[in-house]
């Protein structure tokens, strides 16, 4: 935030600073701190700080406190919670109805005690991307379900700091878990796997599933040589979504999935795993135009290494990559459809 | 002739208004927004806070005696000629200037004491050229030390010394601070022997060049001269190959010795720390000896070293720990900060035959008085080193505090007395300046006059204080009979 904006209010040092002083010698914090605490929760700051700061728990924290005590939420951000009330998705205009859409047609067992948690993202703008991982997971004969009243993970009430709101829909998703029979969830988002296995132990205490992200079922199976792949030319990168990398550590399997690809050469960008920049997909929310300025930055570090191409994990990053390189050479992947593509399926049926 | 639709009929232009003249804002906002992007010029309160602090968390009774330590407006600047007119705003309303870089030196060197104008240089982060050649650079101040290093590698070059702040420091910061001492000083040479020209603006808002000998009064200078508006350093070729190798020590005399016999052979370490086990216990944990020296050489290490710390008492504490402690050079003082409410701390620049006898002072006021004390201290040149002692506190914990206070204020004391000076300046370490660098005092005050007349830059520090070493002094010894006396009488 601070390179794009240039202001220490919008550094992790700064920030603390303003926390710091409202909290210990000066009264009546402006409405601005609030806002000001509104980042993509990136982590890359954690990452970095030589003195080891929580700053992303201590932005919750403060975004939690000012709110109780009356600092007012940006009406975008209002609607957007409030229409995760009504509909259960933060995509305003789209409705609950509509989220299983992309199963209709694909005969899913009924009862199953795997399920696919879809996401908002999946569910209502990236349908393929669901469908992708029931077809992957088919092949490794997982025979997957859903929830068909499942509803946002969560994280856009966790991250405004609407502690009351999150602790629902944890306990709304928890128990439509419960009622289906799940003890385990694959998703195939970065962010809800974060929410989903981050935050919603400590809502319920005895929280018994177990949470798996597609990149870690499926680097399982090309460790046991289940999966193989066939060839592929080209030189790609790869750029590490920010909640499952700094957020949960997973850097190594979806590099050991990419690497199992026959003919392509894999190279790092400069900034990867923990010291990985941020795409800025989640900042859309708040300044489309910021979001997009972080994302070209990303797009050009890929573009100095001369690859083909940037495979990614995460939906979110995956709409902003592909978006800011589409005036590029750049090719943006998701890395669930490439496995799809490549995966030699009469290995796996062996 | 072209045909008029009906529609173009209908949107026939109306005469341009008179754009009215917008009444001219006579404030002092209003003159530095004319003079600087408005989007650059604030007086809100939320970002004089944060633009006058820096990263130590001190209890705000410590900064009564600053005065008005919030400062009245924030100006990011982008060029010389945004500087050049809030420096003549702040002339003609008589308004103080603190000049402002990364804000890591934690002794408030940028922080406001009369309020003022914070003047963030940061924006200004160009790097203007790389000479491969001739194996220079030149950068505007706000550069980062990761960015210049992003340059200069793509022609194979380096700067090769950083401050330990590195990770949040910009370069004109370092250079107003002095940057005697740091990652790479002991084997190239100090940031006075990098650096070629600046190119600053005096108080009186005049641009000029220094070169040679008068380098020396902006380094250390602390923004009281002038604004730097750009730097010539020299570079290196690229290295990329270090070897670090680390030793544990059960005696802190053989620790100090081994240090000495180290930093004197031919061969001189790019980085070498030494820190007792109470800071390693929150980076680098030791499993042997109550000490560690670690030092890194670009290729292969110095073949006298295993010799020398053996002879001490050192025993190897493997390659794993060794190259950690490479990676960790910029984070290893500031990673006990995430255990404790305040890292309460002094940094002394100290002969190094004298660091045993200070150190050994410390551990023994650290028994005495019980306070959760660590430290560390970073090779500088092949003769000084920079040593941090730090206290980890409760600042709730008022009489705590004070006494941490008290000691540290002893300790610099005893520095004095053995030929060390404070490292850092800024605010907080200007009672020193007399005592500590006292024809230092006399030459920088003579700059200021020629340089600021009008004391608008930086006021307080270096040649001038708001309080005074016998204050403090007295205040100490005040205290410190109050912590006896109550241990007869109670809390």
């Amino acid at each position: 935030m601070y390179i794009e904006l240039k202001s220490e209010l919008d550094s992790p040092g700064g920030k603390l600073r303003a926390l710091r002083a409202y909290a210990t010698k000066m009264r009546n914090p402006p409405a601005e701190l609030l806002q000001r605490l509104y980042c993509a929760d990136c982590r890359r700051c954690e990452a970095i700080c030589p003195a080891g700061v929580p700053v992303t728990d201590i932005w919750h924290d403060a975004k939690t406190q000012l709110l109780k005590t009356g600092a007012p939420m940006a009406e975008s951000l209002r609607k957007v919670l409030d229409w995760i009330e009504s509909e259960g998705t933060p995509f305003v205009g789209y409705e609950q109805d509509d989220r299983t859409i992309w199963a209709e047609d694909l005969e899913l067992p009924p009862e199953s005690n795997t399920a696919i948690f879809s996401g908002c993202m999946g569910s209502f703008w990236y349908p393929d991307q669901p469908e992708t991982v029931v077809d992957m997971l088919q092949k490794l004969k997982v025979n997957a379900g859903y929830v068909p009243s499942e509803v946002c993970c969560g994280l856009f009430n966790y991250w405004a700091g609407d502690d009351k709101g999150f602790e629902e829909v944890v306990k709304k998703n928890y128990a439509m878990f419960k009622k289906a029979g799940v003890d385990h969830i694959v998703t195939g988002c970065g962010g809800c796997y974060g929410t989903l296995a981050e935050h919603y132990p400590h809502i319920i205490p005895d929280f018994d599933i177990d949470i798996l992200h597609t990149v870690e079922v499926l680097a399982d199976q090309v460790r046991n040589g289940v999966l193989t792949f066939s060839g592929m030319e080209g030189r790609y990168t790869f750029h590490d979504s920010c909640h499952l990398g700094r957020a949960l550590g997973i850097y190594d399997a979806p590099r050991e999935i990419i690497q199992a690809i026959p003919g392509l050469e894999f190279v790092e960008m400069k900034n990867n795993r923990e010291n990985s920049n941020c795409c800025g997909g989640f900042l859309s929310v708040l300044d489309p135009e910021l979001s997009e300025s972080v994302g070209r930055r990303r797009v050009a570090e890929a573009e100095e290494l001369g690859v083909d191409g940037i495979i990614t994990t995460c939906v979110s990053c995956y709409k902003n990559l592909s978006y800011n390189a589409r005036e590029t050479d750049l090719e943006v992947i998701q890395l669930d459809e490439l496995i799809l593509d490549k995966a030699q399926a009469s290995q796996v049926e062996e | 002739m072209k045909d008029v639709t009906e529609t173009e009929i209908d949107k026939t232009p109306e005469p341009t208004p008179v754009e009215e003249a917008k009444p001219i804002d006579t404030s002092i906002l209003g003159q530095l927004a004319a003079v600087v992007a408005e989007e650059r010029v604030t007086d809100s309160e939320l970002e004089r806070v944060v633009y006058s602090g820096d990263p130590s968390s001190l209890p705000q009774y410590h900064y009564r005696w600053k005065g008005r330590y919030l400062s009245d407006y924030v100006v990011r600047v982008e060029n010389v000629n945004e500087i050049e007119g809030v420096l003549k705003i702040a002339r003609e309303n008589k308004i103080p200037v603190i000049p402002r870089g990364g804000a890591s030196s934690c002794m408030g060197s940028s922080s406001p004491s009369r309020g003022g104008i914070s003047l963030d240089i940061k924006p200004m982060n160009k790097v203007l050229e790389v000479n491969k050649g001739e194996k220079y650079v030149r950068v505007e101040p706000g550069v980062t030390f990761e960015r210049l290093d992003d340059e200069l590698e793509k022609q194979g070059l380096t700067l090769g010394i950083y401050p330990s702040s590195a990770k949040s420091a910009v370069i004109g910061g370092w250079i107003a601070c002095g940057g005697r001492g740091g990652i790479g000083t002991p084997y190239y040479g100090s940031l006075r022997d990098h650096t070629l020209s600046l190119t600053v603006m005096s108080g009186l808002g005049k641009t000029e060049v220094i070169e040679g000998d008068e380098i020396d009064l902006f380094l250390q200078s602390y923004g009281i001269l002038g604004v730097i508006l750009e730097v010539k350093l020299k570079v290196h070729d690229l290295q990329t190959e270090f070897t670090t190798l680390s030793y544990g020590f059960g005696s802190l005399e053989g620790l100090c010795n081994a240090m000495v016999d180290v930093a004197r052979l031919d061969k001189k370490p790019v980085y070498l720390k030494i820190a007792d086990e109470e800071l390693q216990k929150y980076s680098n944990p030791i499993e042997s000896g109550k000490y560690v020296l670690s030092a890194t050489y670009i290729d292969a290490p110095n073949e006298e070293l295993s010799q020398i710390t053996v002879q001490h008492g050192g025993v190897y504490l493997g390659d794993g720990f060794s190259a950690k402690e490479w990676d960790l050079r910029f984070d290893a003082e500031f990673n006990p900060k995430e255990h404790t409410e305040t890292l309460m701390f002094q940094e002394i620049w100290l002969p190094i035959e004298k660091v045993y006898d200070m150190l050994k002072a410390y551990e023994s006021y650290k028994n005495s008085h019980q306070i959760p004390a660590l430290w560390f201290g970073m090779l500088g040149t092949p003769e000084g080193m920079r040593l941090e002692l730090m206290a980890m506190i409760d600042a709730e914990k008022y009489l705590k505090f004070i006494a941490s206070k008290g000691i540290l204020h002893k300790m610099m004391k005893r520095a004095l007395k053995n030929g060390g000076v404070p490292y850092t300046i800024g605010l907080q370490n200007s009672i020193y300046m007399e005592r500590a660098y006292p024809d230092r005092l006399v030459q920088m005050k003579e700059a200021k006059e020629k340089w600021d007349p009008q004391g608008i830059l930086n006021p307080d520090r270096v040649t001038t204080c708001l309080t005074s070493f016998r204050r403090i002094d007295l205040l100490f010894v005040l205290a410190a009979a109050f912590r006896r006396l109550s241990r007869y009488v109670g809390k």
